[in-house]
């Protein structure tokens, strides 16, 4: 079947069988951004945003992202570079190869909710995103910088 | 090759599924099995936007919760979490962010896994399962759904289209509360080792006229614990106590990397304790033998 959508504000159109993950189709076009890690849903490497969702691509079929405005790590990092910025900043990587859905989670983390500096909440919801080498901790530093940031720029503009 | 078909009514859904097709919901547990190469499809009828199956309403007859409800909106949605409180946690603890962003309750039931945290957390509030194909419309106690592991009532043309809830217990004088609590010692995005749901309703007197509680993982479906004969005790210790005794002599778990039969059994009694004691607000569960 044939898919179009907007990828990171560009229009994208390719083919999909039925049963096509839209992680394999975007890595099949070259959009290799999107990484594919456990394949089950359970690691978070090949996160993105379909339609303001925050899912796996690999349990995504491409042909139900037809239609839908795509963003993966490659375009948020453009729209949001203070996202990697704080990723950067609080040396949240080693390896690198989480790092892509590390990206989105804490995009997401920040901007669809729940957005609050909380640790407990951060690790929460950062269970479903595996990093092997970091120990997790400056992840959790990370969106707790951008979450401040974030927060101190909201509460500047509502002043 | 698989066809993914995107149809625009439930009404042509219905047809679909009727030819044969397999019903698609949110897809994460379909996806995953397509991924494991455990599963070979010719047709997907997506589920996830039809109309007739959105939405969360609360009535004088009760509440329904539409099938292609998503586990994050359920989880989210301030009405369930004003009426159905532990169902809303039950969702939110539901694998990982994106999961929940994308399964949704008639696709979770279906699949019908018995360490889902949704199930047990519906089965206290006897929550009614609505199930839809061409020829015609049925309603399920949510208990009478699950027939195995990973196996349903649902004949293969049958779609779940809702879920509905009892109005809730408005006499005067009474106390309803609700909990759900999982034990999942590893991380938040594992299945539980153990999980528990309870609904209660204590009366002016003290004493405890409704009594609901089940589990998830501890057999081949979730299990709710015959409570008749407890009604009517005061709501303390000892009841507490009792019901400990009573999980511990019904589920039937099984051995798995999670720990052995042996070891739910006990921690089963220990969470079904903890959680009615906070849901009676009856201090200091016993913990059984002593261990913590």
């Amino acid at each position: 079947m044939r898919v179009s959508l907007q990828l990171n504000g560009e229009t994208f159109s390719g083919d999909a069988d039925g049963d096509e993950s839209l992680l394999a189709m975007l890595r099949r076009h070259g959009h290799t951004a999107v990484k594919e890690g456990c394949g089950v849903g359970v690691c978070g490497a090949c996160g993105v945003i379909v339609g303001g969702s925050y899912v796996s691509s690999c349990l995504y079929l491409a042909g139900l992202a037809d239609g839908a405005e795509v963003w993966t790590a490659e375009g948020l990092s453009r729209t949001d570079p203070e996202t990697a910025d704080a990723l950067a900043v609080a040396e949240a990587l080693q390896c690198g190869a989480c790092s892509p859905g590390q990206l989105v989670a804490c995009w997401a983390y920040v901007h669809l909710g729940p957005g609050v500096p909380d640790e407990e909440t951060i690790r929460h919801f950062f269970a479903g995103n595996l990093c092997r080498c970091t120990g997790y901790s400056t992840i959790v530093e990370a969106v707790k910088a951008r979450c401040v940031a974030e927060g101190s720029r909201a509460r500047g503009s509502s002043a | 090759m698989t066809e993914l078909l995107r149809p625009a009514g439930l009404a042509e859904a219905l047809e679909l599924v009727g030819d044969g097709g397999l019903p698609l919901a949110g897809g994460t547990a379909i996806s995953t099995l397509l991924n494991l190469r455990l599963l070979e499809v010719d047709r997907l009828v997506s589920l996830a936007a039809l109309e007739e199956l959105q939405g969360i309403e609360d009535g004088p007859d009760g509440m329904r919760i539409g099938a292609s409800t998503t586990l994050a909106g359920l989880a989210g949605s301030e009405l369930a979490r004003r009426r159905l409180p532990h169902v809303a946690l039950a969702a939110g603890c539901v694998g990982n962010p994106r999961v929940r962003s994308q399964a949704r309750l008639g696709g979770a039931l279906a699949h019908a896994d018995p360490r889902q945290d949704l199930p047990p957390a519906l089965m206290v509030s006897r929550a009614v399962v609505v199930c839809r194909s061409r020829s015609g419309e049925r309603t399920l106690p949510i208990a009478d759904l699950f027939r195995g592991h990973l196996e349903t009532a649902l004949a293969d043309d049958e779609l779940v289209t809702e879920v509905r809830l009892p109005p809730a217990d408005s006499e005067p004088g009474r106390r309803s509360a609700s909990g759900y609590l999982r034990f999942a010692p590893g991380s938040a995005s594992d299945f539980p080792t153990v999980s528990v749901a309870a609904s209660t309703v204590v009366d002016e007197a003290g004493s405890v006229v409704e009594l609901a509680l089940a589990l998830g993982s501890v057999g081949p479906v979730p299990l709710a614990i015959e409570t008749g004969g407890l009604l009517g005790a005061r709501a303390d210790a000892a009841l507490v106590e009792a019901v400990v005794g009573l999980v511990r002599s019904t589920v039937t778990p099984s051995d798995d990397r999670l720990g052995s039969a042996e070891y739910k059994r006990h921690v089963a009694g220990v969470i079904a304790g903890r959680l009615l004691g906070e849901v009676l607000g009856v201090p200091a569960a016993p913990l059984g033998d002593g261990r913590r």
